[in-house]
Formats: structure tokens, C-alpha cells, sequence
């Protein structure tokens, strides 16, 4: 089991790391929570039946440890991903980077249930189907979330575009 | 024709080529006819884009996984709880601890008579009691004083007719304790 929880580590880390620290909006809350995901999942992997792919089984895991924990933390209590929308125009957002900041910031804006689908499908590439296995939500269900979470980005990004 | 906001819609579907083929054909018209939406389209992109890079601009910092507490830490609470276990079973095999954890003078108050010209006090004391010392009407007492186990024997150098204040102050368990008693003193 050991070696097989190794692999696991190796390969979805930095990827579970990215996911929460997307959620959670700062880093030391984003590598506690990957520490917490990581010992979830090894505790349960002995119990995995596999009636699920692995890795969505471990997102499932993931989403919803930063789910417990945004909601007992209060969801803007402490992240540390600006708010840029008052200090935008002092940024040169011709600079992909200062984009991308701002893209984050955006992403911290939405609803939770808007964002774990936004994450789980530009984030891990999944396709709805993955994502509607590890939310445990229909596919349509999926869709119009990701639809409406694109469309809340679109309106609020579009003016720095 | 198309509506702007309905256009801004469809491009994202149009982006995810999830609009069947008579609905692209009319998206991909009005992007030529108009460059209005043909920059609606751009900006889109542009942002489908920034969305899938976005992943790589988010840092990953090298952090170990660490599965279980260190050793040290299982054994905190087992440590705490032999130490709970010992406190309870040192403090009821304490002599006098059952009222209280004070000692006791055993030699009744108001009962000292001096028949002789060494009178004694007796006290038993904890067997954990530490820096025991004496004081006799407020001063150091000076005398004879003499321990075995818990027990002092303590034998005032002078002592009158009277009433006496006998206090003796201890540690115990890191705390100063003092008991005071008072006794009269017969001469015969």
C-alpha cells in the first residue's frame, strides 16, 4: 500500500496543492489542506473499492475537505488572493501575469459550487462526466454550472481584456 | 439578427464547439459582418485561453507529505496520562492528603505541657514536602529538630508560660503551605 500511496502523492500533489489553493485562496491553509487530503486518502485507500476512478475519488476528497473548511473559516475570512478590482488600473494588464492575477481573483469571486467545476474542468482538463463522478451531480447539472461560471468570468474580466 | 448579449452567450458556447454546425455558420457570419463581436470573440478566446494557462501560474511549493505524527507526538498522550495516573496514585498514598493535602501538627494545640525542660512538638509531614522550617511566636524557631521518615520531632530551645504560635512552612508540589497553630503553655 505504501508504494502504491507513494505514486498517488507523486502524481496528484502539486495538482490537489493548485485546486485548493484555489479555493482556499492562500498557501499555507492550501498545503494544510493537502496534508489533510493526503492522510484521508491514505487512511481510506486500504477501504477503496474502486467503484470510481482513483483520481476522481481523491478530487472528490479534496473538494470536499476545502468545503468543510471554507465553511467553518467563513469564505473570505483569510484569503490572500487580492482583491485587485480597486488597484486593476495600476497594473499594466497587457502583462499576461498581472492577467492571470487578476484572473485568480476573479476565480476566488464566485460561488463555490461555480468555482469547483470551473477548477476540476481548466484546472485538471475534466470532462464533464469526471466532473459530474467526483461532485456527484448529473452531467446536465454540470454543464449549466460551468456554463454560468464562464459567463460570471466573462462579465467580470471582459473590461480588462 | 443576433443581439450582442445573446451573441456573448453563444461565443463561449462556440469556443467549446458545443453549438451545432447551423449555429456556428451563423456565429462565424456575424464575426465577419461585424467587428464588434468579432472582438467580443477574441476577448473570449483570449480568456479560454488565460483559463487553461492559469494552472502553470499558480506556484507549488516543495512540501513533503507527512502521513502519522512523529513518534514524539503519539507518545505525548500517553505520557500525560501515566502522569495522571502516577499524580493520583502518589497523592492518595500521601499521609494527611485525604483532607486536603496539609499536614497535621499531631500534637494537640492547647495540650502542650511542659513538664520537662524540653518540650516537643511532633509534625507529620508529606513524605514530597520540601525546605521544611519552623517558626515559633514569628521567629525562626531555634531548637532541636529531628526527622525520621515523615515525621519531625521538634523541641523549642525556650518556651514560657503561655500562648505560642507554632507555624511550619513547607513545599509541596512547587507550593509554599503554611499551617499555624496555636497552643498554651504550662509550666508546672
Amino acid at each position: 500500500m505504501v508504494n502504491e500511496f507513494d505514486e498517488i502523492v507523486h502524481l496528484y500533489k502539486d495538482r490537489i496543492f493548485k485546486m485548493l489553493y484555489m479555493k482556499v485562496g492562500n498557501m499555507e491553509d492550501a498545503m494544510d489542506l493537502t496534508q489533510d487530503v493526503f492522510l484521508k486518502v491514505y487512511r481510506a485507500l486500504p477501504g477503496f473499492r474502486g467503484d470510481s476512478n482513483i483520481y476522481t475519488w481523491i478530487y472528490r476528497i479534496a473538494i470536499n475537505t476545502a468545503n468543510t473548511f471554507l465553511k467553518k473559516r467563513g469564505r473570505f475570512q483569510s484569503s490572500s488572493i487580492e482583491n485587485m478590482e480597486d488597484n486593476s488600473l495600476k497594473f499594466n494588464l497587457n502583462n499576461e501575469e498581472n492577467l492571470k492575477t487578476l484572473l485568480k481573483s476573479k476565480i476566488e469571486e464566485l460561488p463555490e459550487h461555480y468555482k469547483d467545476v470551473l477548477l476540476l474542468h481548466y484546472f485538471e482538463g475534466f470532462d464533464y462526466k469526471e466532473i459530474a463522478d467526483v461532485l456527484g451531480i448529473n452531467i446536465g447539472t454540470v454543464k449549466s454550472r460551468l456554463f454560468r461560471a464562464r459567463e460570471l468570468l466573462s462579465q467580470k474580466m471582459r473590461r480588462y481584456l | 439578427m443576433m443581439k450582442p448579449e445573446e451573441f456573448e452567450k453563444k461565443i463561449i458556447l462556440y469556443i467549446k464547439n458545443e453549438l451545432s454546425e447551423q449555429e456556428k455558420r451563423e456565429i462565424e457570419g456575424l464575426m465577419l459582418a461585424n467587428p464588434e463581436y468579432r472582438e467580443i470573440y477574441e476577448k473570449e478566446l483570449r480568456l479560454e485561453r488565460l483559463l487553461f494557462e492559469l494552472p502553470d501560474s499558480v506556484p507549488a511549493p516543495d512540501f513533503q507529505i507527512k502521513i502519522g505524527k512523529p513518534v514524539w507526538q503519539k507518545l505525548v498522550p500517553l505520557v500525560v496520562i501515566l502522569a495522571i495516573f502516577a499524580a493520583v496514585i502518589f497523592r492518595i498514598s500521601m499521609p494527611g492528603t485525604a483532607t486536603g493535602g496539609e499536614f497535621k501538627l499531631v500534637t494537640p494545640a492547647h495540650e502542650v505541657i511542659l513538664g520537662t525542660e524540653n518540650p516537643e512538638i511532633v509534625v507529620t509531614v508529606p513524605e514530597n514536602a520540601r525546605n521544611v522550617s519552623f517558626l515559633l511566636d514569628g521567629d525562626v524557631l531555634s531548637g532541636e529538630v529531628k526527622r525520621y521518615d515523615g515525621v519531625y520531632v521538634v523541641k523549642p530551645d525556650f518556651i514560657d508560660e503561655g500562648y505560642h504560635e507554632f507555624k511550619a512552612i513547607l513545599k509541596q508540589d512547587g507550593k509554599m503551605k503554611t499551617i499555624t497553630k496555636t497552643f498554651y503553655v504550662v509550666n508546672e
